[in-house]
């Protein structure tokens, strides 16, 4: 469980170009939840989920993190251990690559674990084609040269090489291609099983209602609030002090009710709105 | 003659030592003054290198691209290519040349050589026109991944280009934000005439296009405007997706409720309400 305590940052502080990025935020994250994290550009939503492996440490005097029993206010930290428990992906994970092939970058975490040489390929090549890459064709190549897409899959394989108990994903499926973004949301619910919890941040409101049991609306380095998917987007009065827009397919089903067909505006799952359409026209 | 055209174009890039990869075989595009044109297709399948191609920060290995019947080819027309065509990276830390905001944005303007006052305009302009005004003189290295997207498609805008090509630049914005940036695209298309190459992953916003291209591995396999979601199958075989309505629309269609293809959520709640009220309930 990961429990954020009043925590506030401020980049560059003391400087003239300071910016305070979080005030006094307070979420929990519990285990087994599959977490949303949404908020327009700049709302403090990568600020906020890179406390959780302590990449960005909290600043004195500024509340707490515990991933735990870890206090990650602490100033002795076992960070190694906390990045294996705490996998993370950043928004832009192909700064996460480095080495020459790209089976060397996804064995570096399990290599770092210190398994032997043997577990870590296995693990590297379960991870390559677990997010959908074909090993033998990409193994031995550079991960500088490859598509945009491709080497977001193979820094989210890096990371699942860790097999870590909490996976932060920063805008997961930006960058990947329709289907692809299909496969890997289904990939990670598979994850999910052997990774409980599962902390997303993601423009794409279609994914983030289907996806998520809570999600908190960030703005201008707040929590507007925490929600279950139906009560947010379901209540027009919510998206509208929060600032959120709605799931397309969300957006349909409102298209049709201010259309003055009976169906309910909360609909976020397009097969309930296939059958709340044909209800509507008594086909079922 | 089109503006930008692309002739039988090949592109292959060296991977280890004696190695090829082929990332464009045979392409032919075309794209006129004016237009709205939406570039669709897998990871991999060839997009970014054919912007790369578009502005001749790569030349083909085969055939001929050439804008405004420059070809890309000839070094000494590439400073009169980039003022005609501004070209937004997939990835926005590859452009943030200096240290502040506006500077950035106005480098390009600088570029071109104008006087102080019109750049000083564009860059306001080109600024205020993706909500980053407030930013002007921040670090590009302090923004958050939204901001920095933001950042680089103004620094295209304020080179008013005669075609802007996007390469997913809208890809970390939130909704409203990608929303906002499409309708400034749309209004310079539509006021001034600036064409537009827009490659995205985002099927509806691809059917907001006059036409859309699909690239599967490296070669173009369909090139047509919006009534090609009547056709699924051909953005399907290319390992795409369509449209959330029309996805709807087929799965009704599947359980007996045939509503044709729509092309616009709009279209698509017109038309269950017209089946609706013409099935008048009694089915
Ligand atoms: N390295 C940095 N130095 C200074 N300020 C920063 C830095 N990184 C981010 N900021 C600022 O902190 C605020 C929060 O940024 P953050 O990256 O957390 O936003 P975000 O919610 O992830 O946005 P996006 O959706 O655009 O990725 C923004 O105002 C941003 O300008
Ligand atoms: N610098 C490079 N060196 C070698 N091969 C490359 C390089 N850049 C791209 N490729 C390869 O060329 C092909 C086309 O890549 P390209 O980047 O054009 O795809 P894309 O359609 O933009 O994909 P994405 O949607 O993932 O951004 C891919 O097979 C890719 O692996
Ligand atoms: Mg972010
Ligand atoms: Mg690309």
């Amino acid at each position: 469980m990961i429990s954020v305590k009043n925590l506030s940052y401020v980049y560059s502080p003391k400087t003239p170009f300071n910016t305070q990025a979080l005030f006094g935020i307070n979420v929990d994250i519990n285990d087994g939840d599959f977490f949303g994290i949404i908020g327009n550009t700049g709302a403090g939503k990568s600020t906020l989920v890179s406390h959780f492996n302590a990449l960005t440490r909290v600043q004195k005097n500024s509340g707490t993190v515990f991933v735990d029993d870890v206090d990650l206010s602490a100033k002795k930290l076992d960070l190694k251990k906390l990045r294996a428990k705490v996998g993370m992906v950043f928004q832009y994970p192909e700064y996460q690559l480095f080495d020459d092939t790209v089976e060397k970058d996804v064995m570096f975490g399990p290599k770092n674990l210190g398994l032997p040489v043997d577990e870590q390929r296995s693990r590297a090549k379960a991870a390559i084609e677990l997010v959908g890459l074909d090993y033998a064709e990409i193994a031995g190549r550079s991960p500088f040269e490859l598509s945009g897409g491709q080497k977001r899959r193979v820094a989210l394989a890096g990371v699942l090489a860790m097999r870590p108990e909490i996976l932060v994903l920063d805008e997961p499926t930006a960058g990947i291609d329709p289907i692809g973004k299909r496969k890997l949301m289904e990939l990670i619910c598979d994850i999910k099983k052997t990774c409980p919890t599962i902390i997303m941040i993601s423009h794409n409101m279609d994914e983030i209602a289907s996806y998520c049991n809570r999600i908190a609306v960030l703005d201008r380095g707040t929590v507007k609030g925490v929600f279950a998917p139906r009560e947010l987007f379901g209540s027009r009065e919510l998206l509208e002090k929060c600032g959120v827009e709605l799931p397309l397919v969300t957006e349909l089903a409102v298209g049709l009710a201010d259309a003055g067909i009976d169906i309910d505006r909360s609909i976020i799952d397009q097969d309930e709105l296939v059958c709340a359409i044909l209800k509507a026209g008594k086909y079922a | 003659m089109p503006f930008l055209h692309l002739q039988n174009v090949d592109y292959s890039y060296p991977s280890g030592e004696s190695d090829y990869i082929t990332a464009l075989r045979s392409v032919n595009i075309t794209v006129e003054r004016g237009e709205f044109v939406a570039l669709v297709g897998c990871n991999g399948s060839g997009k970014s290198t054919l912007a790369r191609l578009c502005n001749g920060l790569i030349v083909p290995d085969g055939g001929e691209v050439t804008v405004d019947g420059m070809p890309t080819s000839d070094k000494s027309a590439l400073y009169d290519i980039r003022k005609k065509i501004g070209v937004v990276f997939q990835n926005p830390d590859n452009q943030t040349v200096t240290t502040v905001v506006e500077d950035d944005v106005a480098f390009g303007p600088e570029n071109l050589g104008l006087p102080p006052a019109e750049i000083r305009e564009r860059v306001d302009r080109a600024l205020r026109a993706v909500g980053m005004s407030e930013h002007a003189k921040s670090g590009p290295m302090r923004l958050s991944g939204g901001q920095k997207q933001r950042v680089a498609i103004a620094g295209v805008l304020a080179i008013k280009p005669e075609l802007m090509v996007l390469d997913e630049a809208t890809g970390m914005l939130d909704p409203d934000g990608r929303r906002e940036v499409l309708d400034v695209v749309k209004k310079l298309n539509r006021d001034e005439n600036m064409a537009v190459l827009m490659i995205t992953h985002f099927m509806e916003e691809a059917a907001e296009a006059d036409r859309i291209i699909i690239l599967d591995r490296g070669s173009v396999v369909a090139d047509g405007g919006r009534e090609l979601f009547a056709t699924p199958e051909v953005f399907t075989d290319a390992g795409l997706d369509l449209p959330v309505y029309v996805r709807v629309a087929q799965k009704l269609k599947a359980r007996g409720m045939d509503i044709g293809c729509p092309l616009s959520a709009r279209q698509f709640v017109t038309a269950v309400k017209a089946r609706l009220d013409g099935d008048g309930g009694n089915v």
